[in-house]
């Protein structure tokens, strides 16, 4: 962040502090502060799951209210001081979170999710309205006393300066972390689970993370509650109001964001008290035509803007620089000494050597033989290509060599150590690395962002590997740009890049070439030989032969999941059951003017 | 004698169960959106033949058809009003739009008919059989069995009609359904009308022995995604078991156990099932 900012949100912080001890301040004043400081900190709980790491959870009105529960029968039974039981109900309602992560592991996504979580809450309800001792359906009452050592004020203004310094802090946390590990990986998660976890992100570690994590602050807010309104009840704190709060909260201004749903807060303490100033709430009329106005503004905000209010606002000022902008800004030519600088490999030494051996790999997909019974082995420092037409078998190969898919049996040893059961993630980190045939940006993400995913799995230096590869790749001046925003052949250009940031030992290359004209295979083909040269073993599938014939020093070809030659490019178009099943007869001819040009 | 007690009230009320969850499955195989006003449809279905009752003294039962028709039109409106205009959306606007729908319905009601508990008195609200010492309210046995008969037709409608298989080859391949010429906005309109009526067929049929009020939406929305989740999204069989079964598993829990604390315990069991077997108890593992 500019300095001009830190110093925003210095005197936006100071403001918050002092605005309950200003002198035309009312208690009703304080208490609307108080109400949108705590929205806000709770919708930005939320967001951590459900913005960030693109979990959409609806337990987090539950773990609000663990916290709740916890502090006030921790006090109640036990005397200890909500200050400490707040801590405690953390530490409940993270736990609570990580075990309803487990859904995760079991491929739980998206609105199953929800559905799950919202179960979650409802079983809670239930528990809690028929335990006596959790004070049933009736609830807890916190007794008003001036009792600072148990967190328990008569005035307001000490709740306001409390939930101000938890606001604050969070506010710096999220800042302190948003170029970090945490952050980095709870995007690409959200963006493209798959290609997360091929580019070294253990995906279910991060999810359960984010969930332990903001159930485990949201909880830190359910305690100041129970003890600013001294009474809570399953109704009143497990409803489902406090969950479609923190939604539209979030919705209203802008999920993913700091800024969103803090804007969403205010914005929804506006609402309220307006509607509130209108309608009498104590009439049943009263609190239907509040809450018909509420549901109409959030229906008209989803269908006009449906990135919120700050989206919109941030839309319009990126379109205006946008036009002032160099329209036309396109990526430069690739610069092969800034990728020998970030891929010089050290501590290689044994060139030739078998990195990479396949050991008679069966895969079937309901009773289709997708690869039957293949072998290859695969010297370190070599440029091998795996060839074959549609249905043969090779993106299935990358998909067991990547840790992808298990083969039914057979076996992959990567650096002479079998990879069965180890994750993908790991693998990358181990040094292979795979790209998509389709490519896999995080597209909501600068190019700068989706290097750094790939940097931080085994970079020491991730600014500079970024540097690096993107001026190697010749993306140093799209650097900022969205992934979504570059043309097709500059985004297969970052996914390259994305995986060669991770400083691979192997690197697996689907179909990269698919799609290119001339120029662009033969500049693409000269950045492949080059990262070659650092020593990186590159695996190749291709539909472009003649790339192929031209690049590797190995080519393996399949036919409907079947080796049918395995050899150096000569040996192998000079084999008569290639040229018949794969180039067809009348390639045959053709062959040798192909192979003449070869390297 | 107890345990058979248990089984039948279960199977009526599942019998019920599954016709709200199968309108709610409809939806979600066809278009992808988790409706939460489902239940609020429920509602409606409700308030609709509580309507017809106090006004002109129309039995529940026979107003099902009328009230049935009339939510299957507010499910057409509002599909074309809200549903429609996100259907590209991201998953979590159409989420937060159902919300938005869910509220917009509870607070139109409460506006209208106020947030007193109402109850319909129908002549035979008492009324029990005692077959083999087994005692079975009358109005619960009239509504599983229409309950029972209406999912019946649905699904005979699903399989055998042409209407019905439109309505499946949309909810497997839309890309596929269009190419050979099908009309998918016209079968997004239907299942959603049809997924509407069905909720206010229910709600009509349950009348007689429910407590009517604007928020009982929420609850029957709840029990309907945990019966979807167990019996697996958009598939109408597992649907009907899972119906079924949760049904008879709150009927019992209900026996052992205090109320709240059977809910928890029943929740918590789904929640646990869907963790072992995400894609519902009665289809193979995920591979």
């Amino acid at each position: 962040m500019s300095p001009s900012r830190w110093l925003g949100l210095g005197a936006a912080f100071a403001l918050l502090f002092a605005a309950p001890y200003l002198p035309f301040r009312t208690n009703y004043g304080i208490g609307l502060l108080v109400l949108a400081i705590m929205y806000g900190y709770m919708n930005l709980c939320w967001n951590i799951a459900g913005g960030k790491a693109g979990i959409f959870s609806l337990a987090h009105g539950a773990f609000w209210a663990i916290g709740a529960y916890t502090s006030t029968l921790a006090y109640q039974k036990l005397g200890l001081t909500p200050w400490l039981g707040m801590f405690l109900g953390a530490l409940v309602a993270a736990l609570t979170a990580a075990i309803l992560s487990l859904a995760f592991r079991a491929r739980v996504r998206g609105i199953y999710f929800a559905m799950i979580s919202l179960a979650l809450v409802f079983a809670l309800q239930g528990l809690v309205a028929s335990s006596p001792w959790m004070g049933g359906a009736t609830g807890l009452f916190i007794p008003l006393k001036q009792d600072l050592a148990n967190f328990s004020f008569v005035d307001k203004w000490p709740y306001a300066t409390v939930i101000t310094a938890m606001f604050a802090a969070l506010v710096l946390f999220l800042i302190a972390i948003k170029e970090g590990r945490l952050n980095d990986a709870w995007l690409a998660i959200r963006e493209d689970e798959n290609a997360a976890e091929a580019l070294g992100i253990p995906t279910f570690r991060y999810r359960v993370i984010a969930m332990a994590m903001s159930a485990g602050l949201i909880a830190l807010a359910g305690t100041f509650y129970a003890q600013y309104v001294l009474f809570i009840s399953p109704p009143t704190v497990l409803g489902l109001e406090v969950m479609i709060g923190m939604l539209l909260g979030t919705m209203i201004g802008e999920i993913g964001t700091i800024i969103g749903p803090i804007l969403g807060a205010v914005f929804f303490v506006a609402i309220t008290e307006l509607i509130q100033a209108a309608i009498p709430p104590s009439s049943s009329a009263g609190a239907a035509g509040g809450l018909i106005v509420y549901s109409a503004v959030l229906i008209v905000v989803i269908m006009g803007a449906p990135h919120g209010i700050a989206g919109l606002v941030r839309a319009r000022m990126a379109k205006v620089r946008n036009q002032n902008r160099e329209t036309t800004v396109s990526a430069k030519p690739f610069d092969v000494g800034r990728l020998a600088e970030a891929l010089k490999m050290q501590h290689v030494t044994d060139f030739g050597a078998e990195i990479l051996r396949v050991e008679g790999v069966c895969v079937n997909y309901g009773g289709v033989a997708a690869l039957s019974n293949v072998s290859l082995r695969i010297p370190r420092g070599k440029i091998v290509a795996i060839i074959g037409p549609n249905g043969a078998g090779k993106s299935t190969l990358f998909n067991v060599l990547s840790g992808f898919v298990a083969p039914h049996s057979g076996e992959v040893h990567y650096s002479g150590k079998s990879i069965k059961g180890i994750p993908t993630y790991q693998l990358c980190r181990d040094g292979l690395v795979r790209t998509f045939q389709h490519v896999r940006l995080f597209s909501g993400s600068t190019v700068t962002e989706n290097l750094r995913v790939g940097a931080r799995a085994r970079s020491k230096d991730i600014g500079r590997t970024v540097d690096d590869i993107s001026h190697a790749l010749g993306l140093q001046n799209r650097s900022q740009h969205l992934a979504s925003q570059l043309t097709i052949s500059e985004q297969k250009r970052l996914e390259l890049g994305r995986a060669l940031a991770t400083k691979p030992e192997v690197i697996c290359l689907d179909e990269i070439m698919a799609g290119l004209d001339h120029d662009e295979v033969v500049e693409l083909s000269g950045l492949i030989r080059a990262v070659n040269a650092t020593g990186v073993t590159v695996v190749l599938i291709e539909h472009v032969l003649k790339a192929v014939v031209n690049l590797a020093d190995l080519v393996l070809v399949l036919d409907k999941g079947v080796t049918i030659a395995y050899g150096t490019p000569e040996q192998v178009m000079s084999e008569k059951i290639v040229v018949d099943s794969y180039l067809g007869q009348r390639a045959s001819r053709g062959m040798s003017g192909l192979v003449g040009g070869g390297s | 004698m107890n345990a058979i007690q248990t089984i039948v009230s279960g199977l009526l009320a599942g019998a019920v169960y599954v016709l709200v969850a199968m309108g709610f499955t409809l939806v979600f195989g066809v278009m992808r959106i988790v409706n939460f006003a489902h239940g609020e449809l429920v509602m409606l279905g409700m308030y609709g033949a509580l309507v017809l009752w106090t006004q002109w003294g129309v039995d529940p039962l026979l107003s099902l058809p009328l009230v049935a028709l009339a939510v299957g039109a507010v499910g057409a409106l509002m599909y074309r009003l809200a549903i429609r205009p996100i259907l590209a959306a991201p998953h979590f606007n159409q989420m937060v739009m159902t919300f938005g729908l869910l509220i917009l319905f509870q607070s139109l009601i409460l506006l209208a008919f106020g947030g007193d508990l109402r109850t319909v008195n129908v002549s035979y609200a008492d009324l029990t059989i005692i077959p083999w010492g087994i005692v079975i309210s009358i109005p619960q046995l009239i509504a599983g069995i229409i309950a029972a008969s209406v999912s019946a037709a649905t699904y005979i409608f699903l399989e055998r009609s042409t209407a019905g298989s439109a309505i499946r080859a949309c909810a497997q391949d839309q890309m596929g359904y269009a190419l050979v010429g099908g009309s998918i906005e016209r079968v997004r309109l239907g299942t959603f009308a049809l997924s509407a009526a069905l909720a206010g067929a229910a709600g009509a049929v349950i009348t007689p022995f429910s407590v009517i009020s604007p928020f009982v939406g929420i609850d029957i929305t709840i029990k309907a995604f945990l019966i979807v989740l167990v019996g697996g999204l958009g598939r109408v069989e597992g649907t009907l078991l899972a119906g079924v079964i949760f049904g008879m598993a709150e009927s019992v829990l209900n026996r052992l156990l205090p109320s709240g604390f059977a809910t928890g315990v029943l929740y918590c069991a789904v929640i646990a099932v869907v963790i072992a077997r995400p894609r519902g108890m009665f289809r193979g593992s995920v591979g």
